[in-house]
């Protein structure tokens, strides 16, 4: 110690450390713990609470509660403000998110300040996106080319005037002139639009032909994309308005610029990255029949009742790990499994946390799900195992006669083609039973019997098997169709598709349909996210559940109970949608999402250009691939909100040459809180809010039983400059970007008298306290339901929470004056607590949900039937089939003969692009791993801790080339592990970076250094496939998935 | 299950680990002294040699009661026995535990009291993985005490180990870090995770309350580098009759914490008749960290035997 010229306070007496420590291990050997208690007992007795600070119970005003959005779980926190500054978060003890079981919504603040429920780690680190030294917070203008990451900081203002104006705006790319908002905000008049919807309608039904459009709207022909094809829509569709995270309130702020006030049909989400195929297959089973054809389902799917289950089998779905979510799903999860009142099962290539609690594991082939799920339903079937007395059930009556909520139609008799194919539903008439487009055709006991899917008084029943000829139609059922699906091939043969053993499957199959209702096959994923995603995803969430009837029971197959109308809706408050001149957009966007082929004007043979999505929208690898194919028209403006398609997508690599190019996207604006991997390529970034500091209403999602509205509030200031938009001081955002634009370009719907006399749109909380408002009032009409006012003692806590917050953040005259005194009281009532919901009982009556999906479910699926694949010109299945992965042109992938199949998971300490900030996250893990078997690293000579490339058909030199003399290694470390079937390779996604901090940028000619620790690791999605007909991501073109599991790549050491 | 027990056990065999704990356990066997409160929560193997049927299911994390009873002792004014259970079957190693430590007690790069272990292994779909959070067992006994000067750690009456952070300095932190035999003492390094980078983030150097001192991890007069740290329970939260910030968040529902004197506490009532993992005693400390060394109902889920015998 003297050594290192340190003092101590001790008396020389005492020993010295070391000296101390050989003592204690040489008495320690001989008497254990007893010298030790008496020294102990000695200090004990002494002084010990001499001079400490009194303990400080915590305050309702300490915190602020509001949403987390490290993922898209959205759990319910607290946040801690201390000297105003976010120092801890918490789960809110009111949110059913965050605590299992939450606590009743009327429990005073003071009461709940010293309660916390759970939040995940990533969660808890959400401090450090907030407190990001990297963060933008001044409007930055690109300098050098595109990816150069040469920036200079603009005002604001005059960023907002050139992206209006356009012109020559970069003249470092060669004197291009730059087109403007403001040219394309071409057609303007909302009554225009509907008169050219009305033609396009009639071209697209052949009632109208394009010589005669033009003659019709020979005035208007200027504001039209392509007059020779009028079904792109105007100009104003050029601009595109593209988002990766985007909940309620931010999303109806930005699509009341972008379509009801700017008149663009280009907004898009990011949806099929994550699991578009389920949402898309999920509204397919939903859809009821209406005129002859299918509508009204919700982009929505089912998911387990967690808190009641019995049986589940967790397919794809990394539960413990990502998912929807772990604050919610997990307690659920845990207790049932240590009770025993729960039984999991893992059907997953990864052993994943959960396998470590579960039953069994089943290490499962990647893509190959409805080849299991196809053995399944051979065995229950073969068996007898499925709930016949529901299937059974064609209609409303028939279901409600049993006490059943939900329906199937796998009873309903559907007309074969010449092919043997199957096709339509038949309709009672072709049989000459009457009725009209809506009326179907069961068989009973040998007989055809007409029925309404809707018929609450006429129950209709019908055999299950039927394969028969009547007026000469030949006529099969949907349970015979679906039968012939699955004895294609025996389990045996089944199994060998899918990398399983027969028996486990069978057993698995067994104690599915052992458990009544109880019984679940929850999806996620793993399921979606392959070429054949659409019917996996039929095949799993789909035919297995219904097979055992189990929808809006307990502990069985939930659709979730929704949010509180937060837009208005009957007797609420406010109407957000109200608007002096609202657009309904026009024309096909440029994803060509919900729009068929066959029918457009550029229809021209099979194979298409690029995939049609007749069944979906937010194909999110469709955006700037199609901007780059100019198809089906040129775009001239991308807009790119909370976003990174090249770091989120699978072969994200290959957006980058269009970004690149000015000629694809003449313009390209991101709201980004960093410099992130897409947003690099900007000409202008604005400087958003992060969750911390903003509003937003993340509503619910598919899990969750309970009706549900946390509110996303600003909890701390925000470290952006302030700008001036319609007169009102605040800091960079998002919805400041749309109020300037909007004012600039005079746009009706923003500023003063937007809510069509009803009120001004200033600024964002003129929007989002109306928001509020509505949540306070619940769900009647009447007043039963509406939220009380706060107590005085509660407005002292709001407000005293909130002193930290500047004017331009906060003011609470101002917010009174937005909803009025009427609504004041209420709106803090909500905002207290942060949002609103169900008391943790609500959510069941008796052995059911109680918000119920209750209506027809399909097992049969009538539109994709009719629907042809846009590139091979074949009709879709109209059901449950088991489909080998391809390309877009259905050809067999050619990977080059790569040995590894490589796959991706989550770590719950990262969220793919945006979690790299928070350190508290990569204390724990630096970086991520390439985890493969054993069997296969010794097969490739690789050892734990070897760095290995990652090359694949796609990416042969292991790299991204991100820019101008741009390059990042796509090297990670092995980690070998006997928990993943043999042949398959893993990353977690969220490490890897070469933006968001991880490299240099130079702003204002001042070069900001990276910070290496955000560069670890390794993000091998450019070793994933790029389809050779579209040269972009792989998809899975009915679904619309993007494709992350069906690449093969080789690893070689370093 | 069975028999991925028995291959559990056979390779737990070759594991350093064990032999780890076996030369502790013949260092430290009969050391054991069982302070009341700590006492109640022993089981003998012998006793639980079956594995008793499965705790009846409640609804989550049970906090609302665990909270109850804290702000019942707390105005109380008893001297509780503080102990902290694990349940490590309901741990889901997602470090949710880890970050809400850190958050709730600013600690440097490195320096986390808290840190979820994860073990697993093979083979094939017999795999297994097994997590186990760890902190300072606030030993009833702690090696760590011994190891420097009289005063400088001290025993709460409730049972938490406290550290003077003004003397426990340099060779003296170092020797007591040295001499847990978990290695959960950390050396404050004093430095910030946003040090070095465009902007230093005030999250990092606010004040906080520790072992009833008001501290702050700024550098300079006063401030923790070179010292010492640990949990404490985070007594400065049970102290204002809040939970520690680990068992609020877990997740899993894996954690509980009580007082040992309250013959109606949770923790009382989650321990009867359980089996108890008893290594940390053969390694000569009775701890006040508790973990139940059983396996899952319906599942292949391994227990505490797989690494340790």
């Amino acid at each position: 110690m003297n050594r290192n010229g340190q003092t101590h306070q001790t008396s020389p007496s005492e020993a010295r450390p070391e000296q101390a420590r050989r003592e204690m291990l040489r008495t320690g050997a001989l008497l254990g713990g007893a010298c030790l208690a008496a020294a102990m007992k000695a200090t004990a007795a002494g002084d010990w609470r001499e001079g400490r600070v009194a303990p400080k119970p915590p305050e309702a005003a300490d915190f602020i509660y509001t949403t987390c959005l490290q993922c898209n779980t959205g759990c319910e926190i607290k946040v801690r403000i201390q000297d105003g500054v976010a120092v801890k978060i918490d789960g809110n003890p009111y949110g059913p998110r965050a605590m299992d079981p939450h606590i009743p919504w009327n429990t005073p603040v003071a009461a709940a300040a010293r309660i916390k429920g759970s939040i995940c780690p990533k969660g808890q680190a959400g401090i450090q996106t907030t407190y990001d030294p990297y963060r933008v917070i001044k409007v930055l203008k690109r300098a050098g080319a595109r990816g150069e990451g040469k920036w200079v900081t603009i005002p604001f203002e005059q960023a907002i005037s050139e992206i209006t104006e356009g012109g020559v705006l970069f003249p470092q790319d060669g004197g291009r002139r730059v087109t403007g908002m403001r040219e394309l905000y071409a057609l303007k008049d909302p009554r225009v639009f509907a008169a050219m919807a009305s033609d396009i309608t009639a071209i697209r039904n052949k009632r109208m032909t394009v010589a005669e459009f033009k003659e019709k709207h020979k005035d208007h022909l200027d504001v039209l994309i392509d007059p020779d094809h009028p079904d792109f829509g105007p100009k104003n569709n050029q601009f595109v308005f593209n988002w990766g995270r985007l909940k309620a309130g931010r999303s109806e702020f930005f699509q009341r610029f972008v379509k009801d006030s700017f008149g663009s049909n280009n907004a898009h989400g990011h949806t099929t990255v994550c699991q578009g195929s389920i949402y898309f297959a999920g509204k397919s089973m939903a859809d009821q029949p209406s005129g002859g054809s299918w509508t009204g389902g919700a982009k929505a799917y089912w998911m387990a009742d967690l808190s009641n289950a019995e049986f589940v089998v967790f397919w794809g779905a990394a539960v413990l790990e990502g998912n929807y979510g772990p604050p919610l799903k997990i307690p659920k999860i845990m207790r049932g499994l240590a009770s025993g009142r729960l039984k999991a099962v893992v059907v997953d290539p990864r052993h994943t946390k959960l396998g470590a609690k579960a039953w069994k594991w089943l290490p499962i082939k990647p893509g190959e799900d409805a080849a299991m799920a196809m053995a399944m339903i051979r065995w229950i079937i073969d068996n007898q195992r499925f709930d016949k007395r529901y299937l059974e059930n064609c209609n409303r009556a028939a279901a409600a006669a049993d006490g059943e909520p939900t329906w199937s139609n796998g009873a309903w008799l559907v007309k074969l083609r010449s092919d043997g194919s199957a096709g339509e539903f038949v309709r009672a008439s072709e049989l000459g039973l009457g009725g009209d487009d809506d009326t179907f055709v069961c068989l009973k006991d040998g007989k055809p019997v007409a029925f309404k899917s809707d018929d609450s008084a006429n129950p209709a029943e019908g055999d299950l098997f039927v394969s028969t000829t009547i007026n000469g139609i030949r006529l099969k059922s949907g349970m015979q169709l679906l039968s012939e699906e699955a004895r294609q091939k025996t389990i045996e043969e089944w199994a060998a598709i899918c990398g399983l053993n027969a028996a486990d499957i069978v057993v698995v199959a067994r104690e599915f349909t052992s458990h009544g209702k109880r019984a679940v096959v929850e999806i996620h994923r793993g399921v979606s996210q392959h070429t054949n995603g659409f019917y996996n995803v039929l095949a799993t969430m789909g035919a297995l559940n219904i097979l055992i009837g189990n929808l809006d029971w307990k502990g069985g197959l939930v659709y979730g109970a929704g949010a509180y109308g937060e837009t208005g809706g009957t007797g609420r408050p406010f109407q957000l949608g109200d608007h002096p001149a609202k657009i309904a957009p026009i024309g096909i966007d440029i994803i060509r999402g919900g729009a068929t082929y066959e029918t457009s004007t550029i229809f021209n043979g099979y194979p298409a250009k690029r995939p049609w999505y007749p069944l979906a929208s937010d194909v999110y690898q469709e955006v700037i691939p199609s901007a780059g194919d100019a198809y089906p028209y040129p775009i001239k403006a991308l807009f790119l909100y909370m976003g990174s398609p090249v770091y989120a997508l699978p072969a994200g690599h290959s957006l980058i040459p269009i970004l690149s190019n000015p000629d694809k996207i003449p313009l390209f604006v991101c709201s980004d809180i960093t410099i992130g991997e897409t947003s690099i390529y900007a000409d202008y970034i604005f400087p958003d809010l992060t969750y911390l500091e903003r509003w937003e209403f993340h509503r619910t999602h598919p899990s969750i039983v309970h009706k549900v509205s946390p509110v996303r509030q600003p909890a701390v200031a925000s470290p952006n400059e302030t700008v001036r938009v319609f007169g009102q001081e605040m800091p960079v955002s998002m919805e400041a970007v749309f109020l300037a634009l909007a004012e600039r370009l005079n746009l009706p719907g923003f500023g003063p008298g937007a809510f069509a006399g009803k009120g001004d749109l200033l600024r964002p909380e003129d929007f989002y306290l109306r928001m509020v408002a509505n949540i306070a009032h619940g769900d009647s009409s009447g007043t039963g339901d509406v939220c009380p006012d706060a107590s005085d003692e509660e407005m002292a806590v709001f407000l005293n929470a909130r002193k930290h917050l500047p004017k331009s953040v906060f003011d609470p005259e101002r917010w009174q004056a937005v909803v009025g005194p009427e609504w004041w009281k209420k709106v803090v009532y909500v905002l207290n607590r942060g949002g609103r919901w169900w008391s943790y009982q609500e959510a069941w009556t008796g052995e059911q949900t109680k918000s119920k999906f209750g209506k027809l479910v399909n097992l049969y699926h009538e539109k994709p039937a009719k629907t042809r694949n846009s590139l091979t010109g074949e009709y879709l299945k109209g059901l449950a089939t088991y489909l080998p992965v391809r390309n877009s042109i259905g050809r067999a992938l050619d990977h080059h003969g790569a040995p590894l199949h490589m796959i991706t998971n989550r770590s719950m300490l990262a969220c793919k692009s945006r979690t790299v900030s928070n350190y508290w996250l990569l204390d724990i893990q630096p970086e991520n791993y390439l985890y493969l078997h054993p069997s296969d690293a010794r097969r490739l000579g690789l050892n734990d801790n070897d760095q290995a490339w990652v090359i694949s058909a796609s990416n042969a030199t292991a790299g991204w080339d991100y820019g101008p003399g741009k390059r990042k290694p796509m090297a990670g470390l092995v980690r070998t592990t006997e928990r993943i079937r043999p042949g398959v390779v893993t990353f977690e996604l969220g490490w890897g970076h070469w933006c968001y901090g991880a490299s240099e940028q130079t702003i204002d000619g001042v070069a900001v250094p990276p910070d290496e620790r955000r560069a670890r690791g390794v993000h091998a999605n450019a070793a994933m496939y790029v389809d050779e007909h579209l040269r972009s991501p792989l998809s899975d073109v009915v679904g619309g998935s993007a494709v992350f599991y069906d690449s093969m790549v080789y690893l070689f050491k370093v | 299950m069975a028999e991925s027990v028995e291959v559990t056990k056979a390779l737990a065999k070759e594991s350093g680990r064990r032999r780890f704990f076996r030369a502790l356990a013949s260092l430290g066997s009969g050391a054991v002294t069982g302070l009341a409160g700590v006492k109640l929560l022993e089981s003998k193997r012998a006793e639980a040699a079956e594995i008793p049927p499965p705790l009846t299911e409640s609804s989550g994390t049970l906090i609302l009661r665990m909270q109850q009873e804290l702000e019942e002792t707390v105005r109380s004014g008893r001297t509780p026995s503080w102990v902290m259970v694990v349940d490590t079957r309901r741990c889901v190693g997602c470090d949710a535990c880890t970050v809400a430590c850190r958050a709730e007690n600013p600690t440097g790069p490195g320096a986390n009291f808290r840190r979820v272990i994860q073990r697993e292994h093979g083979p094939g779909q017999g795999a297994w993985a097994i997590f186990k959070p760890v902190n300072c067992l606030q030993c009833e006994d702690p090696p760590c005490g011994r190891a420097v000067p009289r005063g400088m750690i001290w025993k709460r009456p409730d049972g938490i180990i406290e550290f003077d952070y003004d003397r426990l300095k340099g060779p003296y932190a170092r020797a007591a870090a040295r001499a847990c035999p978990f290695g959960q003492i950390r050396v404050d390094e004093g430095k910030t995770f946003t040090e070095g980078t465009p902007a230093e983030q005030p999250y990092e150097l606010r004040s906080f309350v520790e072992n009833g001192q008001v501290r702050t991890r700024k550098r300079g007069a006063g401030g923790l580098n070179d010292t010492a740290r640990k949990c404490t329970f985070c007594s400065h939260l049970l102290d204002a009759g809040v939970l520690p910030a680990c068992v609020t968040t877990c997740l899993g529902g894996a954690m509980y914490f009580g007082d040992a004197n309250n013959p109606g506490s949770l923790v009382r009532e989650i321990t009867q008749g359980r089996r108890i993992f008893r290594g940390h005693q053969y390694a000569g400390v009775t701890p006040r960290v508790i973990y139940f060394e059983e396996p899952m109902p319906d599942a292949a889920h391994i227990d505490c035997t797989a690494c340790h015998y």
